[in-house]
């Protein structure tokens, strides 16, 4: 039986019967071996990591339509899901691993994005989020994923080179598989707007 | 047993909380249709029972009693072969009209002619007690086997010949056991006893400006009653440890409160009792604390499903994510500020007219100022003609208001009973 992140054990599997807390926090060992889901502690600062960042993932139309007006393989085969409930993922530490639990690869991403719903044009390990030597951004990496990982820029969506640091900023999208899109948001800043 | 409806749900909520936020808000939306647009027929699977009233009042004027007895028929007419019936007559105790003993019969084209016949030939003469009325219902469906169980009670005049106690005893006895949908006629009803008999029974109340409005009034009440697919549904609300459900209410068609109606299906779920299914669409309006979280911490507030019979007909969830994020938790959800709103309007009508009542006027007329500036603001022009008979409005934005000297008491019997009307939200 599954047990959720408070330690509760539950048969439902994407809450806690008991509690309501969300049950992929478990996924990784790393993350509940961490700080209970939250923003990064202070001590972070000492380690020269950013803080106060997280990423929000959300299901969006727009990309969706535009990865099968692009003839991509399977975006077409994939429905965007009608509820897709944001989640989010505090940034903590200074590399983050984005992609989908395989229990038998053993691979526990930080930024898992297993379902449901689930986009399956997400790889296992997709793309890794790199904090800044200087401490204060992230750069994207994807890490030769089978789909590729693209960012929004002058209008357009542009597939990234593998294994080629892109540098990211407050606001910044994070494009992967058939629909999902992650937000980079920095608490520290007030000033931005509210990701749809 | 034709095909069954689909059901489909819809949240509205502002899902993000401040660190350390504690209340969840959300209506939800639920709406059935059948898959093919035509209306699914439940066949003989259906039972009514209509309580006409015959006390002496409603020979005042003759029209009265015709047009319920007009009304009556229509009933008996739209009626489907196979469905079970029987009209129970309403004095200061209930008789049976048709059948002629304390049974219910199915609908033929003899037994409508017989009681058509036997509704023509009432007469007027006697008292009013509501709850032995329904309690002859009762015992009528009691052990009936049909799904859908609904009764229509019309009155003329106010409960004198039993006293308040005698009616709650006897709505205790009957909830769960069938629908009630109240009508008052004439100008002698209380708004007050139609809405707590359909509150109880989980129908709708509703007054008549003219005995003429009957006929369709009737007709529609049964052909919506025959529309229905599930007789007795439940809403089943699933939340986290440690949170308290402060409020279950349908917020659409009409306000009914069911939070207090809560029967423990395990130590976090419970259900909450809505009446028959058709092809209809409802809201529900649900507000959930929970356990403080911290900024960036995620929960799910609840898990709502419609339960008919072991049957799920839906499920829907609420969520909650703290945020430290102003311009995130500060939003309200425009459905629950519709609704929120569509409550203190009713509220605003129902203490003003107690306080009326009980003679205070400063009360009666703040309350009744607060109505008529809420019904502007909302666009509930229906409530504001009704709110403009007791009340002369001087300054509608600021609910400054005057108590009319010249009330019909039916007029505020009307808005009484009307109160409880809400409207969707537009645009």
């Amino acid at each position: 039986m599954p047990r959720c992140p408070r330690g509760h054990d539950t048969a439902a599997a994407d809450y806690c019967e008991q509690c309501g807390s969300p049950l992929r926090v478990l996924a990784s060992p790393a993350a509940a071996s961490r700080a209970p889901a939250g923003y990064a502690p202070d001590a972070a600062i000492a380690t020269g990591t950013p803080t106060g960042w997280l990423v929000v993932t959300w299901a969006n139309r727009d990309y969706h339509a535009h990865m099968i007006a692009s003839a991509s393989q399977f975006a077409e085969l994939v429905d965007i899901p009608d509820n897709y409930p944001k989640r989010h993922f505090a940034l903590n530490g200074s590399q983050l691993l984005i992609g989908r639990r395989s229990r038998s690869r053993g691979i526990e991403p930080d930024i898992d994005l297993t379902g449901p719903p689930e986009d399956p044009g997400v790889s296992h390990t997709h793309a890794l989020l790199i904090a800044n030597p200087d401490g204060c951004c992230w750069s994207l990496v994807d890490v030769e994923s089978a789909n590729g990982t693209y960012t929004y820029t002058d209008g357009q969506y542009k597939r990234i080179e593998a294994n080629q640091p892109v540098p990211l900023k407050d606001g910044d999208q994070i494009f992967l598989g058939a629909w999902t899109t992650l937000t980079l948001r920095s608490r520290s800043n007030k000033r931005r707007g509210i990701p749809r | 047993m034709s095909d069954q409806p689909t059901f489909q749900a819809e949240v509205h909520q502002n899902q993000y909380l401040p660190a350390g936020g504690t209340v969840v808000e959300a209506v939800l939306t639920v709406t059935a249709s059948s898959a093919d647009g035509h209306t699914p027929t439940v066949g003989p699977n259906a039972a009514q029972v209509i309580m006409i009233d015959c006390s002496g009042s409603m020979a005042n004027p003759p029209s009265k009693l015709d047009e319920a007895k007009k009304a009556t028929i229509t009933a008996i007419d739209s009626l489907r072969d196979g469905v079970a019936f029987a009209i129970i007559a309403g004095r200061h105790n209930a008789g049976m009209v048709y059948p002629p003993t304390a049974a219910l019969v199915a609908a033929t084209g003899e037994t409508r002619a017989e009681a058509k016949q036997a509704v023509s030939r009432l007469i007027a003469g006697g008292g009013t007690a509501l709850g032995s009325w329904l309690h002859l219902a009762n015992y009528l469906f009691a052990g009936h086997p049909a799904e859908v169980k609904h009764a229509i009670m019309l009155t003329d005049g106010r409960n004198e010949h039993e006293s308040l106690e005698q009616l709650a005893a006897v709505l205790r006895s009957c909830e769960g056991g069938f629908v009630c949908d109240t009508r008052g006629v004439g100008d002698g009803w209380s708004g007050t006893e139609l809405l707590v008999i359909a509150s109880a029974l989980l129908g709708t109340a509703d007054g008549l400006a003219s005995p003429g409005d009957l006929v369709a009034d009737f007709r529609r009440m049964t052909e919506t009653a025959m529309g229905k697919t599930f007789g007795e549904v439940t809403l089943r609300l699933w939340t986290p440890a440690g949170s308290t459900v402060r409020l279950v209410e349908q917020a659409f068609p009409h306000l009914e409160n069911l939070t207090g109606r809560r029967t423990e299906v395990s130590a976090r779920i419970g259900d909450y009792p809505v009446g028959a299914w058709g092809i209809e669409s409802r809201d529900y309006h649900l507000s959930i604390a929970l356990p403080a979280g911290a900024a960036g911490e995620e929960r799910l507030a609840a898990r709502v499903s419609l339960v008919s019979q072991d049957q799920t007909l839906l499920e829907s969830r609420v969520f909650a994510t703290w945020t430290d994020d102003h311009a995130l938790f500060a939003a309200i959800d425009p459905w629950v500020a519709h609704y929120s709103g569509q409550e203190e309007l009713a509220a605003a009508i129902q203490q003003g007219l107690a306080a009326r009542d009980a003679g205070d006027i400063n009360a009666a007329t703040a309350m009744l100022g607060r109505a008529a500036q809420l019904a502007a603001k909302t666009g509930r022009e229906d409530t504001a003609a009704l709110l403009g008979r007791l009340v002369e409005v001087i300054d509608v934005r600021s609910g400054d208001v005057r108590l009319r000297q010249d009330v019909a008491g039916v007029d505020a019997e009307m808005a009484n009973v009307r109160s409880v009307r809400t409207i969707r939200i537009t645009g």
